[in-house]
Formats: structure tokens, C-alpha cells, sequence
């Protein structure tokens, strides 16, 4: 009696660890991934991004070494799973792009106050990055004033409205896509990214299977 | 009264169309999420065994850190005007400095151009020079509104980049600056001015070969 009980129970923990000792494979697989990701981007000299939402947070990275880091809010993500490689940034879009003012030679701009330099400030803080396969980044910063209403408002109907159709638009013509919201902490860090993100760099998007 | 039926009902029949379209979309969001694992990742588990892939990690691990550079390292972050003196991972020194302006320089009735931007990348110092010597580019002068002179000696400037000079290729420098009240701003033709103190701290401590990493 005692012996079929025991051997119920071992079968019954054994039971129990397979699901357990399936989801740490692939935790190391996707580690794996990305770190192989990472490292054949840290064999060459250009600085790139890694987008970790398990760290929850944005690595300015080059040669392994992190430049910068910007904490990230709960980020939101539509249709198919990332692959964990490296994608190039294809675009940077935003309503009102910053732009480049021109000098008028002879005249001094050194002693100006008011400088016609391109700064932190100039850049925008809602915007969104266009990655190969579809994928789409839109960044903004948390929204905690009230004049920021307008945009919680746009950010609803994207999401709610947008989204779910755009979806089935494109299901039905047997395409995917990827949609990820980031939420920064703050205005500045939105800056500082969409002022750090150059075209045509680098990124690995680390989305861990929950 | 009746064509007021109509349009309830129009409204109405839009409504049920919109709702029933986004239940869809919403459905099939739900599906793709229950699917979290990327097609080529569950290819890839499955291949793979747990003990084979954590000796990997290690490896890959290690391998990434060979990669990183060692000793004394300058990170300039371009947005913040900030300049990090680093020995490892420990930060030795943080100076307040001026880079790039961004701003577009065109000749007039010629067809040069330039952009003032400080470079983004991985360089080395290259040269370290005390009592530096500024020799003009054309822009320089253009800049002022001035005619680009012939002679070489016109192109002198003693005074403008301070004590100390780092060169990191292509004309760019770490220098001093005249203009310690617009440090923390975007003023510079692409050169990154530092106050006079910072500079020599980071002169004694860089070497040639010293990494930059710009950002």
C-alpha cells in the first residue's frame, strides 16, 4: 500500500516538473538568442539598442559595454511575437521632426541668446520607430497632466480602435505584424531616445514568453 | 419623423458592423497572443537540450565581455552635453561640455556644405596636444563672412582651444574653450569643448589608444 503510494507521488512530481523544466528551455533558448544576437553586434564597432522587457528598460549598448539606460512604464504589444535577432531602425517618425536651421555667415552666433542650435529640447517626445517585418515601435512619455488628456485620448483610439482593425485588415490578407507601445518615464527620456536612435542602427527586441 | 428612422437605423447597422469588426479583430490579437514563442524559437527548443544551451549561455556570455574594452574609456553623450571619464565600470570624472550644433553651414554661390555635428561612434585618441594650435578650415572663415584666405599663417589661431587638445580623427578634438557659459549646450562645429579644470584631469588620464564612444 505504502509502495503504490510513494510511486503515485513520484509520478505525480514528476508530472509536475515537466512544464517546469519545459518553460526554463525556453528561457535558455531565448537567452541564448540573445545573446548570440548580442554578440555578433558587439564584435563590430557601431553602438546599438537592446529593447529588454524583461529588465524592463532600453540598453544603449556598444561592444557590450551599456552607454545608456532608460527605465521603461509596462509596455503594450499587438499581433505576432518578436524574433529575438537584430533589426536595423528603418525609420523614425514623428509629427513634428526636428529641423536643422541653417547659419547666415558674418553673422556672430557665439554671443546670441537665443542660439539657432538643435538641441535635447527640439526633439520630439511621441513618435515611432519602423523596424523590417512589420514592426512598429511608438514611443511616448508617462502621461501625468491633465493637458496631456488629448493624447491619452489619441493613444485610446489607437488601441482600442485602430489596432483591432488593422489587425483583421491584415489577417485577412494572411500578413502579420507587431505593434509594441513604450512608455517612457519621462518626457526627457523620449527626447533623449528619439535624439540617440540614429537610422539605420542596430536593435534586438527582447520580448520574454510570460 | 421617417426619415428620421432611417438614419437611427443607418447609425444603428454601423454600430453592429463596427462592433462585430473589432470583436474580430480583438479575437484574433487573442489567438496571436495565446502563440507568444515565435515559429523559428519553438523550431529551435526543440532541437536544442537544456544542459547544451545554459553552456552556450556561459559562453556567449564571456564571449561579449572579450569584446568590451579595458582601461581608461571618454563617453560623450551628445544630447545631455555630458562627458564621462570612466576606468572600467568605475566613473572617475563627469564634465559639463558643449557638442555639436546641427546646424547647416552653406557656402554662398559655391557648393560646399557643412553640418556641424559631433560624430556618434566608437573612436580613439589619435593625438595629445598641449598648447594647442587651431589651423582654420575654410568654414571658419566662411562662417564669419570672410574671404578664405591664401596664405597658411592667416589660418592660425593660438587662443581658441585652450591647454590641452585630444584628437580623434578627421579634424575632431577635445578641446578647451573661451566660451565656459555655453557649456551644457549644442553650440560647437562638431569638437567637444570642456572647462579648463575637467580637461587637464582627463589630458593626465587618457592615453593614445584611449576608446571614445560618442552617442
Amino acid at each position: 500500500m505504502l509502495k503504490k503510494a510513494s510511486g503515485a507521488l513520484a509520478l505525480f512530481l514528476w508530472l509536475l516538473s515537466i512544464p517546469a523544466a519545459a518553460d526554463e528551455k525556453t528561457k535558455a533558448a531565448e537567452m541564448y538568442q540573445l545573446l548570440d544576437a548580442e554578440a555578433a553586434l558587439a564584435k563590430a564597432p557601431s553602438s546599438y539598442f537592446i529593447m529588454d522587457f524583461n529588465e524592463k528598460a532600453v540598453f544603449l549598448k556598444a561592444r557590450g559595454i551599456v552607454l545608456k539606460k532608460w527605465e521603461l512604464g509596462k509596455p503594450k504589444f499587438w499581433g505576432k511575437a518578436v524574433s529575438i535577432k537584430a533589426f536595423k531602425l528603418m525609420k523614425k517618425s514623428a509629427w513634428f521632426p526636428p529641423k536643422r536651421k541653417s547659419l547666415v555667415p558674418g553673422k556672430d552666433e557665439q554671443g546670441n541668446v537665443d542660439l539657432g542650435v538643435l538641441e535635447l529640447k527640439d526633439m520630439p517626445a511621441i513618435y515611432s520607430l519602423t523596424f523590417p517585418d512589420r514592426i512598429r515601435v511608438s514611443v511616448r512619455p508617462k502621461s501625468r497632466k491633465f493637458f496631456l488628456f488629448s493624447r491619452n485620448v489619441g493613444t485610446a483610439f489607437r488601441r482600442y480602435t485602430y489596432l483591432p482593425l488593422k489587425t483583421l485588415w491584415l489577417s485577412l490578407k494572411k500578413k502579420s505584424f507587431t505593434e509594441v507601445e513604450l512608455v517612457m518615464a519621462n518626457e526627457k527620456d523620449s527626447k533623449a531616445l528619439f535624439w540617440a536612435f540614429l537610422e539605420g542602427q542596430s536593435c534586438i527586441i527582447y520580448q520574454p514568453r510570460k | 419623423m421617417n426619415k428620421n428612422k432611417v438614419y437611427r437605423t443607418a447609425l444603428l447597422g454601423l454600430a453592429i458592423v463596427w462592433v462585430c469588426l473589432e470583436i474580430a479583430g480583438y479575437t484574433i490579437v487573442l489567438f496571436q497572443h495565446s502563440r507568444k514563442i515565435p515559429d523559428e524559437l519553438e523550431k529551435f527548443i526543440a532541437e536544442k537540450n537544456i544542459r547544451d544551451l545554459q553552456a552556450k549561455n556561459r559562453q556567449l556570455a564571456g564571449r561579449i565581455k572579450t569584446f568590451s574594452p579595458r582601461g581608461t574609456l571618454i563617453l560623450v553623450d551628445t544630447a545631455e552635453n555630458r562627458l564621462y571619464l570612466k576606468e572600467g565600470t568605475k566613473m572617475l570624472r563627469e564634465a559639463v561640455v558643449s557638442c555639436g550644433s546641427g546646424e547647416v553651414l552653406e557656402e554662398p554661390g559655391g557648393t560646399r556644405k557643412w553640418v556641424f555635428d559631433t560624430p556618434r561612434g566608437e573612436y580613439a585618441v589619435q593625438s595629445k596636444l598641449v598648447d594647442p594650435t587651431w589651423i582654420k578650415p575654410d568654414w571658419a572663415f566662411i562662417e564669419e563672412g570672410e574671404k578664405v584666405p591664401k596664405n597658411f599663417n592667416d589660418r592660425i589661431d593660438e587662443d581658441s582651444l585652450g591647454d590641452f587638445a585630444l584628437g580623434f580623427g578627421n579634424g575632431y578634438f577635445i578641446h578647451g574653450t573661451l566660451y565656459t557659459r555655453l557649456l551644457g549646450r549644442n553650440v560647437t562645429h562638431g569638437c567637444i569643448r570642456v572647462g579648463d579644470a575637467d580637461l587637464e584631469a582627463i589630458f593626465q588620464k587618457a592615453g593614445s589608444g584611449t576608446r571614445i564612444y560618442i552617442y
